[in-house]
């Protein structure tokens, strides 16, 4: 039975798409959400069974101020176009977003050279930053910083944002544009025909005139589809630890001085209150594996202590493990290829979080310059309202709300006190949620300190009732992650009723 | 809003709730029990194993049974309950803000609280076991949630870290059900939980019990397909070259609790060693009028003695209530410190704010050791003396003693364990 995964298909069986997006990351969602403006029939195709499932859900949640890259780089142009943005988006689409300000944070004397490396780049791509080396300044700023701190670049632009909420959203309000989404259906080919191009996948062929390839660490394989082969990826694997709320209050985003490979394990708050950690740079012949390890999460513990010494380990809540898709022409790769009507976002790392709303936009442009016809969508919904979010509603009116829908007053997840209206919600929204990972992402049960502990199994009951499927077939993340081998002592099978 | 107006709100209704409450209640006070839940008995209820009650009701009880005798006493009490319904905030005022289904938003303004919220499990990322995040991986109260009270099988083969009792309970409770249960792992050099379930659990159904091992990798990437054990050091190192894959399709943990006091911390209560409440003798926490029993103020071994502490705590609350505990001129704060072979005390402290000198001290050792005493003292003199046959950290110690406050010296005693002296030993 198919339980994970959706189909949104207001199309009959032999439409034509004008636009598939392959990848339903944090780039593909942007370049769908630039594309809903428009009056396009629009796919988006994902391998996992919902939005956000790879490098886009395990990141580090930054949004860079834009200092880090060479001013003559992709990372750089579209990190600082898409860097104002983020206010008006993440209102819009009601995404958890603060511009709390950079550090990157120098410990020894002899690191004050890359903070200037850094001022000189970041006056150079037009992105404010300044050097403080006032240390009663910098600890104002920054009570828990390393009293090691020699000198901060600041950059008060640099912010925070929920990478799977934007994520989600993006999709969510492409959706709600009547854009088309295929989870669960890895492209295995495409073959390419006079007027469009023939998207394999195991569960469904589908056909567009234009495809952009955003298909993050497989984006190389999928060009290779239609006989390119101009980039090349490896996996270069970041594992991070997250701390409970209220373990340390911290004000801004803190670096340490980056290396050649990356920019360093960051100590950062994240915009539900947790602290995070990491993330660290190895390279793995593996594109799927983020199993976190031994040597990991000691080499990010004891990163993370150079800037705030003496972390509170015993608040550590979970790890995990994220994949950088990192191309071999050293920046992100972009733009119409020598295929016609086929279009490569790929090769997007970091920066690619904060360039993503602004790849999205012109990846449409492009599109419009070939040939599609960008024509504005007559009723289009580009703000999403403000869900029911238990913990964020004031008494009186939660009350009021309660008395409304009782549901809202039974808490299911003690840890983030979240409701059943919430996950309820969840599961009927736009691209609702289908597993438990899909609940844990858009409204966090399971996501807190008892880790699911406590409410296992009052969401898989709640799967089951709204999804109208037994129990034990509420998965975890696809198909092939059931939490249940059946029911005990012969009990029958059942969709749970209260 | 609903306002509820009471004595004393008792916050959880699992075992030590229930005590405290219809302690607090035998004394006239109004009482009422805020459970999340949809019945009384907390994590009991799904304790359905036997072995509960030797002590309290000198018989041997499941778990639902042990709590079912106390709600059979709360419907001749005149205690109110409030099920479904879940505390969301607690001031320093003891203003309590909770929620329900039926009545909304709801506040109670008690004189006095009962903290009994219990405790949660530690989970497999608090002890930073890396691997993959699959499914099959779950707390081992989770599965005996999922087994014993919805009726549904997590697994088929298991691998069990850490040998806390839950653990071992669970081993032999999934082994009934059929569950191939392939090692229990355990970093320590002796089993983490109670000697008899040691026994009954594991030996008694032949489950091999790996110590000084412990799970280097969780491998599956949708699925547990298996785990990577290897034996550790005496700093939980894993030891090079002792790595061996154990094909399993569920891992569980059973790594320890955590008293649970989140809610605690809202309204000022100062957490301990113990992770729970630092209190007084009588349980009350430096927060005035709110006291604290049960595993939220420190993880029990045995039922029996939630039961016991939570009636204190009841009793007190209720002389709170009724003005009775603070008559005495107060001596100032005798601090209770741990020593030799002690992990913790409870109580931190002693205020005599009672007007009793009879003190319950509760304790565990750090390691276990043979031919031991206990020995309470202050300043060099000893309060009280307690021989033990053996010592070991999964068994909490208490003493009732007597402690005569002109004997106490520098406002300190400490607790601790040390061996009995060679001649007392052949006695």
């Amino acid at each position: 039975m198919f339980t994970a995964g959706v189909d949104l298909e207001p199309m009959s069986k032999n439409t034509t798409f004008d636009v598939a997006i392959i990848g339903a990351g944090v780039t593909g969602a942007s370049i769908a959400w630039a594309l809903a403006k428009y009056d396009l029939k629009v796919a988006v195709i994902d391998k996992e069974a919902d939005v956000a499932m790879g490098t886009s859900k395990a990141n580090s949640g930054i949004l860079h101020a834009g200092f880090a890259a060479a001013s003559n780089t992709l990372k750089t142009k579209y990190n600082v176009i898409a860097n104002p943005m983020f206010d008006k988006v993440c209102a819009d689409l009601k995404v958890p977003f603060n511009r709390c300000g950079t550090f990157v944070v120098a410990v020894r004397d002899t690191e004050m050279g890359y903070l200037n490396d850094l001022l000189r780049q970041g006056t150079e791509n037009k992105v404010p930053v300044e050097i403080i080396t006032d240390s009663k300044r910098m600890h104002d700023m920054e009570p828990e910083l390393t009293k090691d701190a020699k000198g901060v670049l600041y950059a008060p632009t640099g912010g925070i944002v929920s990478s799977y909420e934007l994520n989600l959203r993006l999709c969510e309000c492409a959706a709600m544009n009547g854009t088309t989404f295929f989870l669960d259906a890895p492209v295995t080919s495409i073959s390419i025909k006079k007027e469009h191009f023939a998207i394999k996948t195991p569960r469904k062929e589908v056909k567009a005139r234009y495809v952009v390839n955003a298909a993050g660490l497989f984006s190389d394989k999928v060009e290779q589809m239609v006989g390119l082969h101009t980039f090349n990826i490896t996996a270069w694997k970041g594992e991070y630890i997250i701390l409970d709320k209220g373990s340390i209050t911290l004000n801004h985003i803190l670096f340490p001085t980056p290396t050649k490979q990356s920019k360093g394990i960051v100590v950062t708050p994240t915009t539900h209150g947790n602290i995070l950690v990491g993330p660290n740079n190895i390279f793995y012949e593996d594109r799927e594996d983020v199993a976190t390890t031994t040597e990991g999460i000691w080499e990010i513990i004891e990163g993370g202590d150079k800037l705030i010494p003496n972390l509170p380990l015993r608040k550590v809540i979970h790890n995990y493990a994220g994949l950088r898709a990192k191309a071999d022409t050293g920046d992100f790769v972009i733009g119409p290829t020598s295929v016609e009507r086929f279009f490569n976002a790929g090769g997007i790392q970091s920066p690619g979080l904060s360039s993503c709303l602004a790849i999205g936009i012109d990846i449409a442009r492009m599109l419009g310059e070939a040939g599609l016809p960008l024509k504005s969508r007559s009723e289009y919904l580009g703000v999403i309202p403000k869900p029911f979010c238990l913990r964020e509603t004031p008494l009186e009116e939660l009350d009021a709300i309660i008395k409304q829908d009782p549901r809202a007053g039974h808490v299911v997840c003690r840890c983030e006190t979240v409701s059943e209206k919430e996950i309820v919600e969840a599961i009927q929204r736009p691209l609702g949620a289908r597993t438990l990972d899909g609940i844990k992402m858009r409204v966090r049960p399971q996501m807190g300190r008892c880790q699911g502990g406590f409410c296992t199994p009052k969401l898989l009951k709640i799967l089951s009732r709204e999804l109208k499927i037994p129990v034990e077939k509420v998965t975890l993340k696809n198909n092939n992650s059931p939490l249940l081998f059946g029911r005990t002592k012969g009990l029958k099978s059942e969709v749970w009723q209260e | 809003m609903k306002e509820i107006k009471t004595d004393i709100a008792v916050i959880g209704g699992g075992p030590g709730g229930l005590a405290a409450a219809l302690e607090a209640s035998k004394t006239g006070v109004r009482v009422l029990i805020l459970e999340r839940d949809f019945e009384l008995g907390g994590i009991l209820q799904q304790c359905i194993h036997n072995g509960f009650g030797l002590r309290y009701f000198k018989e041997e009880l499941t778990g639902p049974e042990y709590s079912q005798r106390f709600i059979n006493m709360l419907k001749d009490s005149d205690v109110e309950i409030l099920r479904n319904t879940m505390v969301i905030d607690l001031k320093p005022d003891k203003t309590i803000t909770a929620i329900n289904r039926t009545d909304g938003v709801i506040t109670v303004k008690p004189q006095a609280v009962v903290l009994t919220m219990g405790c949660r499990e530690r989970t497999r990322g608090a002890i930073n076991v890396p691997g993959d995040r699959c499914a099959g991986i779950f707390p081992a109260g989770l599965a005996q949630r999922l087994v014993n009270v919805e009726g549904y099988m997590p697994a088929k083969s298991v691998v069990i870290v850490g040998s806390g009792d839950i653990g071992m309970i669970m081993a032999r409770r999934l082994t009934l059900e059929g569950v191939e249960v392939k090692a229990v792992v355990e970093v320590l050099p002796y089993a983490a939980g109670l000697i008899r379930n040691r026994v009954q659990c594991l030996e008694d159904y032949k489950i091999p019990l790996y110590l000084c091992h412990t799970v280097t990798h969780i491998h599956g990437k949708d699925r547990v397909k298996g785990v990577t054990i290897a034996q550790v050091d005496d700093k939980w190192r894993p030891l090079k070259g002792t790595d061996r894959f154990i094909d399993c399709d569920t891992v569980l943990f059973s790594v320890g609790l955590i008293p649970e006091n989140e809610l605690s911390e809202k309204a000022g209560v100062v957490l301990g060693s113990t992770g729970g409440p630092v209190v007084n003798e009588l349980s009350e926490t430096n927060v005035s009028g709110i006291f604290a029993a049960g595993n939220v103020l420190q993880v029990h071994d045995l039922v029996d003695w939630v039961t016991l502490e939570a009636q204190r705590a009841g009793k007190n609350a209720a002389d709170y209530v009724k003005n009775l505990t603070r008559g005495v001129a107060e001596r100032g704060r005798i601090k209770v410190l741990p020593g030799d072979n002690v992990g913790y005390v409870i109580p931190q402290f002693i205020d005599y704010l009672g007007g009793d000198t009879q003190v319950q001290f509760s304790f565990r050792p750090k390691g276990p050791a043979k031919d031991q005493q206990t020995l309470i003292e202050s300043g060099g003199t000893v309060l009280a003396k307690r021989k033990h046959q053996h010592v070991i950290p999964s068994e909490m110690i208490n003493i009732v003693t007597k402690v005569d406050p002109f004997a106490i010296k520098n406002k300190e005693i400490t607790v601790r364990i040390v061996p009995q002296p060679e001649e007392e030993k052949k006695q």
